[in-house]
């Protein structure tokens, strides 16, 4: 086990090494190179030599890159652009806002989605199946900004009982209001396309562990039908389920972070659009190096997890 | 229901008597009227008008940077499910490595990086939707490469193109055709959702996506048609994009429902 979570572990490097790659790569695709951006009318041609210099532009590509990997790595993710404080310091105030709208939507999510797959999994065909099915298409084809908006219509402007954006008073203090500006956004991001591709997983492994003979031998010992459901299908119905969660972390990135521009919550999502609207190379850079990083993180805890709830899977 | 949405779309200065860059000031912000089916936005102009004709970039956009995302994914799919071997290896992680960044992030910063406009968002969202299609030829070569059919047209002394393309690719057309079609909803999906961020398809000209993010001020001030109209559409046509990939689905697999 130990040696399957350090090999695991190690397989991440050659993962990671790419994704910086394609970072770095993105970085320099800018017509004109990372200066252009910086670039001021006014500026002299000496001058432009020596930004060029500074930065050491003027070098190859490999020395540029593994100059500035071994920068990244030592946590040294440079200045933005637009008002020269630390990227890292920028990200990090933000991120735990983005963790929170994720974590949220997650738990919301799942709370809706395996109820509803369990159900319609084993009525198959009900009303109740029906209408999973009809969430689920729905929410695949519903455009989170839209749906969004339209909940803002409703509750916050014409019934007045969530606020429509911003994400309430800082600190500690006062965690019910907090929790009152996040109503609306996890509930766009959460019962969306999240709770879609959730409903039809759980829906379809559930199924697939029905047809199975040990729940049949389970029917024929004479349990009921509730023990047979939830005491042998359900756990083993999960399972699968498991490794879509570490799949579903860039679209539920990507959804947060339309949500908190709809919403203006002050997370890494706003940041990114902030960044990308203002040409902030280095903070975008830096965002898309800590999106990809989330992502290959739950993925790696995906995998372990697996490997701990189901004894049968050996990687040897 | 497709089929109406892209005629109306084609026949757009037939059905509306509007341009849709024509503005009338006096009469902003108008509520639907017999005039103006669906109201009129900021600058007075229709808005039946300007989804019409928005409908046309918002089209475009998903269809062609779909089959860039077809042709791109078709093409590392086949070599690497073909070939294998480090080619293979190579092209996985590749594919990995894209898949790790969020869709969406990852064409805002393209988007940051080149400026927006209509071909560019086309070849960054084609550029970046590819990994779908090409995990899926992949396995569909896997599957395909070592079957009677593969190996007796390998023994007559068809060459790898010929195989590829005579033998393999077509028997991995069903799925496909399934992965562009919801693709297409997906890729609408994506330049609406930019373009509402604002950083997609720049005004005047019209698309489905900025014309809700200019409508989205006017919430407050009661303009309801001006938000509900655009996304209904988006809505609708990825609905109806979506039912279609299912459809398929179900009739080149029967055994996959839902």
């Amino acid at each position: 086990m130990t040696s399957y979570v350090v090999r695991r572990l190690l397989s991440v490097l050659p993962l990671m090494l790419g994704i910086s790659l394609m970072t770095f790569a993105l970085m320099h695709l800018a017509p004109g190179g990372p200066t252009t951006v910086m670039l001021d009318p006014t500026m002299r041609t000496e001058d432009l030599e020596r930004i060029t210099r500074i930065y050491g532009l003027d070098q190859s590509w490999p020395t540029q890159y593994t100059h500035w990997l071994r920068r990244v790595v030592t946590g040294n993710w440079g200045r933005s652009f637009v008002d020269g404080r630390q990227v890292t310091e920028k990200i990090l105030e933000r991120l735990p806002n983005t963790l929170w709208l994720m974590g949220l939507s997650l738990l919301v999510a799942l709370l809706v989605a395996v109820p509803l797959g369990i159900i319609s999994a084993v009525r198959q065909y009900s009303i109740t199946d029906h209408m999973a099915t009809i969430v689920a298409l729905v929410g695949v084809s519903l455009p989170s900004f839209w749906y969004g908006l339209l909940l803002i219509m409703v509750f916050s402007l014409h019934f007045n009982w969530f606020p429509s954006h911003g994400m309430g008073t800082y600190g500690v203090a006062n965690w019910i209001d907090r929790l009152r500006y996040l109503v609306l956004p996890v509930g766009v991001l959460g019962l969306g396309t999240l709770l879609a591709t959730f409903t039809r997983h759980i829906r379809a492994s559930m199924l697939d562990v029905i047809g199975n003979d040990y729940v049949r031998t389970a029917r024929a010992k004479g349990l009921g039908e509730r023990r047979v459901i939830y005491g042998h299908a359900l756990r083993n119905a999960l399972m699968p389920v498991v490794t879509v969660f570490g799949l579903t972390i860039p679209a539920l990135f990507g959804g947060a972070l339309i949500v908190e521009n709809l919403f203006a919550i002050p997370g890494m999502g706003r940041l990114a659009l902030q960044s990308a609207l203002s040409r902030d190379y280095n903070t975008l850079m830096a965002i898309n190096l800590v999106a990809a990083g989330l992502m290959v993180g739950a993925n790696v805890i995906t995998d372990i997890l697996y490997v701990l709830i189901d004894p049968r899977i050996r990687f040897d | 229901m497709l089929v109406i949405l892209l005629l109306i779309t084609l026949l757009a200065p037939h059905l509306t008597a509007y341009a849709p860059r024509e503005q009338n000031l006096r009469n902003r912000l108008s509520p639907p009227t017999a005039e103006h089916p669906l109201g009129t936005d900021m600058y007075g102009r229709d808005l039946l008008s300007r989804l019409l004709y928005g409908g046309r970039i918002s089209l475009a956009v998903g269809l062609l940077s779909m089959i860039i995302a077809v042709v791109v994914g078709t093409l590392v799919g086949a070599l690497s499910g073909y070939y294998g071997g480090w080619m293979d290896h190579v092209l996985v992680r590749f594919t990995e490595v894209v898949m790790a960044f969020p869709l969406i992030l990852l064409a805002l910063t393209a988007l940051a990086l080149v400026g927006s406009s209509v071909i560019y968002l086309i070849l960054i969202i084609g550029l970046t939707a590819w990994p779908v299609t090409a995990r899926l030829v992949r396995g569909e070569f896997l599957r395909l490469r070592n079957q009677d059919f593969v190996q007796a047209a390998r023994a007559v002394g068809g060459g790898d193109g010929q195989i590829i393309f005579r033998h393999l690719l077509p028997n991995a057309l069903g799925p496909m055709v399934v992965t562009a079609t919801l693709g297409v909803a997906g890729a609408v999906l994506l330049e609406a959702a930019l373009s509402y961020l604002g950083i997609g398809v720049q005004p005047p000209t019209p698309s489905w996506g900025n014309i809700l993010y200019e409508g989205q001020r006017y919430l407050r001030a009661g303009a309801w048609w001006y938000t509900v109209f655009p996304g209904m559409t988006i809505f609708l046509t990825v609905l109806s994009i979506n039912l279609v990939g299912d459809a398929l689905r179900d009739s080149f697999d029967p055994r996959q429902r839902l």
